[in-house]
């Protein structure tokens, strides 16, 4: 179906995205600059919070709306607009990663949770919270962060992560249970959470049939 | 083993139950599960503060108005390099002789790879870094010159199409009787014309190249 003939009852702000795109897809600029400011400030807040790195962080987005201009009028209405956009930037901003080579990203398969972690309380209390979060989140891996970034800050359910991140359901909750996993034995606030947890793995894995941390 | 089944289902989904997301059977297992569950309680309350301490993280700087032209030249050049092969085709369609059309996309990736070529000149070397976007960075050095080109006959059909997207270069006349054309590039600063003709004719397609006064 073409964008044009699309409607949507995912609420008032994807009816207006979506107007916005329809718009973009017929090459009109001044509805693409729109969008643009919609959506650079979210993507620049996900994609800093996942990739890490501030000095790719603005190419990505810019190559992130440089596709959605190029393929506005292929979209189909599988999901929100933003679940389409966000992910896109989700590809764009791991391959960017991957090609790192010199610093690889760390995937979530190769992180290990009883891998020894600093000992950090006495650091938090000396640097405060907020950079707690930060040092937390880098050790973790870039899947786990987009997890928590998608889930907390971005408000998303876990059928749409698992849009962004084109995996099934299962994943992102295992993925989310690691993250919970390996922050509680940063984070004072989420410790005694973490031990009680360890059964959790096991459950997901026998839902899903799958391995993966 | 219910009861266990539904605590292990709750831990899984209390972090979508916090977001506020859960609708339908998630909602209703958690929220009565979580009458009679301390543990998973106190795990909410936890992630509740987790949540708190994401969202109160500084946002970066979110001026989008830098960004947002830097694409539109992106889109202009896209277009613009779009519509010149799109001419040039057309105008070798209307001649009736086809290898022409296929002289112009070559052409046309022949620009595209001196364009390239300049960007390797010009590069930043300091950061050593192999992280290449789509982007293609406004050209900041070199003169702008006009050449003309010759190819072989038969031409190689293969072009590099999608490098036009990456481009900003014009084919300004051609073709000549004998086949030639003039395009317009730019020589990257710290590069001499010479070593730039070297590059371009070793160009597959390419036969004859040489520079032209403007």
């Amino acid at each position: 179906m073409s964008i044009h003939h699309l409607t949507t009852r995912r609420g008032s702000e994807d009816a207006e995205d979506l107007e916005l795109l329809k718009r973009v897809a017929a090459k009109d600029k001044v509805a693409f600059e729109r969008l643009y400011a919609r959506f650079y400030p979210r993507l620049t807040r996900y994609l800093s919070r996942m990739m890490r790195r501030p000095d790719l962080v603005e190419e990505v987005v810019s190559d992130t709306l440089f596709v959605v201009w190029q393929k506005a009028d292929g979209f189909q209405g599988r999901s929100k607009v933003s679940t389409w956009i966000t992910g896109i930037a989700y590809l764009k901003g791991i391959k960017a990663l991957d090609k790192l080579k010199t610093q690889p990203e760390q995937h979530a398969g190769e992180l290990d949770d009883n891998e020894p972690v600093p000992e950090t309380h006495d650091f938090i209390q000396k640097i405060g919270l907020e950079e707690w979060l930060v040092s937390g989140l880098s050790q973790i891996s870039a899947d786990q962060r987009s997890v928590i970034e998608l889930t907390y800050f971005s408000g998303h359910s876990y059928q749409e992560i698992a849009d962004i991140m084109q995996c099934p359901v299962n994943t992102i909750k295992t993925r989310m249970f690691h993250a919970r996993r390996r922050l509680a034995k940063l984070l004072p606030v989420l410790a005694q959470g973490a031990e009680s947890s360890n059964t959790l793995e096991e459950f997901l894995q026998s839902e899903s049939g799958e391995l993966e941390k | 083993m219910t009861l266990e089944k539904d605590h292990m289902q709750t831990m899984a989904l209390l972090p979508w139950y916090v977001n506020e997301t859960l609708d339908g059977r998630d909602a209703e297992l958690v929220l009565r599960h979580l009458a009679e569950c301390d543990a998973c309680r106190d795990e909410r309350d936890r992630l509740y503060q987790l949540q708190d301490l994401v969202q109160e993280t500084a946002a970066p700087d979110t001026g989008y108005k830098r960004s947002f032209e830097h694409v539109m030249a992106r889109i202009d050049a896209a277009e613009r390099d779009s519509r010149s092969l799109r001419d040039a085709e057309e105008f070798a369609q209307r001649r009736g002789f086809l290898p022409i059309g296929i002289a112009a996309s070559v052409l046309v990736a022949v620009v595209a790879a001196g364009s390239f070529l300049q960007n390797l000149g010009t590069a930043d070397q300091s950061s050593g870094e192999e992280y290449e976007t789509l982007s293609s960075d406004a050209l900041t050095a070199g003169a702008s010159q006009r050449m003309e080109l010759g190819f072989v006959n038969p031409i190689p059909a293969a072009t590099l199409r999608q490098a036009l997207i990456e481009t900003d270069s014009n084919i300004v006349s051609g073709p000549d009787p004998q086949g030639n054309y003039i395009v317009e590039v730019m020589v990257p600063g710290g590069i001499d014309n010479a070593d730039y003709l070297t590059r371009i004719q070793k160009i597959e397609g390419v036969e004859r190249a040489r520079f032209v006064e403007n």
